[in-house]
């Protein structure tokens, strides 16, 4: 089984952030950081999620195909 | 041709640009569906540079497009809307998210989305309030953890993105998008026929538009690259 990610990745600071030419706001960086290593760890779990809802889904389609058969029996 | 002549799917020749200064564009009810503005700020700047020559690079994660005979390629950021069978929707996320070597990438197209916002708001308080009601929608409408920015869910990096004339209906409605431009040779404008607009997309321009609502699309180009980097909304992010 898979390992699940870390619930809070440890935040870096992006390498460009020293080469800005004006100030911003450090909070901003902060919730920018945050937001972006989050989404990258998250993203084999929506693959993994929308894996397993195609199967699902294929599954779904199959039983109601047969239940339409079952009907016209 | 005048421009107003153009129809939906029609592929814009060459076009001299009859908007060059700041501009706020309005429907004829008076609401806001957009505007330009020529000059930003050097951090604005600075980010448009670093995140074109950064994808430029990436070629792995581009998709192509056809339209017409125009080729497109993208590097597609943020939430992916998946048409799921039996009606349901389901949001997923670009692959871009997948290589850790693009965190930087993505954390400057992030800062990107925000500084764009925040300089079109410091331009005006009806576009300052526009934004605010984005960001209500996005949260209430938007699984959080898909979205680049508070005020997007998605967004692409376009190199040569010269498309035909369209409507982006899986667009969220309301939402303003943000196209940052980086040129190098003629043409290659936005135009927005029903308002007889034709928009110098120069490098590190701005323009803001409800492309839910306008039609638009980009004038014919010569020269050595026109790209943009461009943040949406779509639905179906729950």
């Amino acid at each position: 089984m898979a390992e699940e990610p870390p619930k809070n990745p440890p935040l870096t600071q992006a390498s460009f952030i020293n080469e800005l030419p004006e100030p911003v706001d450090t909070q901003l960086l902060a919730e920018i950081s945050k937001r972006i290593e989050l989404m990258n760890e998250n993203y084999n779990l929506y693959i993994r999620r929308n894996r397993l809802l195609s199967v699902a889904a294929m599954i779904e389609v199959e039983i109601k195909n047969i239940e339409d058969e079952i009907k016209r029996l | 041709m005048k421009l107003s002549d153009y129809k939906e799917r029609d592929i814009p020749g060459f076009h001299e640009p009859n908007v060059t200064e700041e501009t706020i564009i309005r429907n004829a009810k008076g609401k806001i569906i957009g505007a330009y503005f020529p000059e930003t700020t050097g951090n604005i700047r600075f980010l448009i540079d670093y995140i074109i020559e950064n994808c430029r690079d990436s070629k792995k994660s581009f998709i192509p497009h056809v339209y017409g005979d125009r080729k497109l390629e993208s590097i597609f950021f943020g939430g992916l809307r998946l048409d799921g069978s039996l009606g349901r929707h389901r949001c997923n996320l670009a692959s871009f998210h997948s290589y850790k070597e693009n965190n930087d990438v993505l954390k400057a197209i992030s800062l990107l989305g925000e500084l764009g916002v925040a300089f079109a708001s410091s331009r005006s308080d009806e576009i300052k309030a526009a934004f605010e009601e984005q960001r209500r929608q996005q949260k209430l409408l938007c699984d959080s953890s898909v979205c680049i920015t508070n005020h997007y869910t998605s967004g692409s990096v376009n190199f040569n993105g010269l498309l035909g004339l369209h409507y982006d209906t899986a667009s969220l409605p309301n939402v303003l998008n943000l196209i940052f431009y980086k040129r190098k040779g003629k043409g290659g404008n936005l135009i927005l026929p029903h308002y007889e607009m034709c928009i110098d997309s120069c490098s590190y321009s701005l323009a803001i538009l409800n492309v839910k609502e306008t039609l638009h699309g980009v004038t014919a180009f010569e020269g050595d690259f026109r790209d943009s980097i461009v943040y949406y909304s779509v639905s179906g992010m729950e």
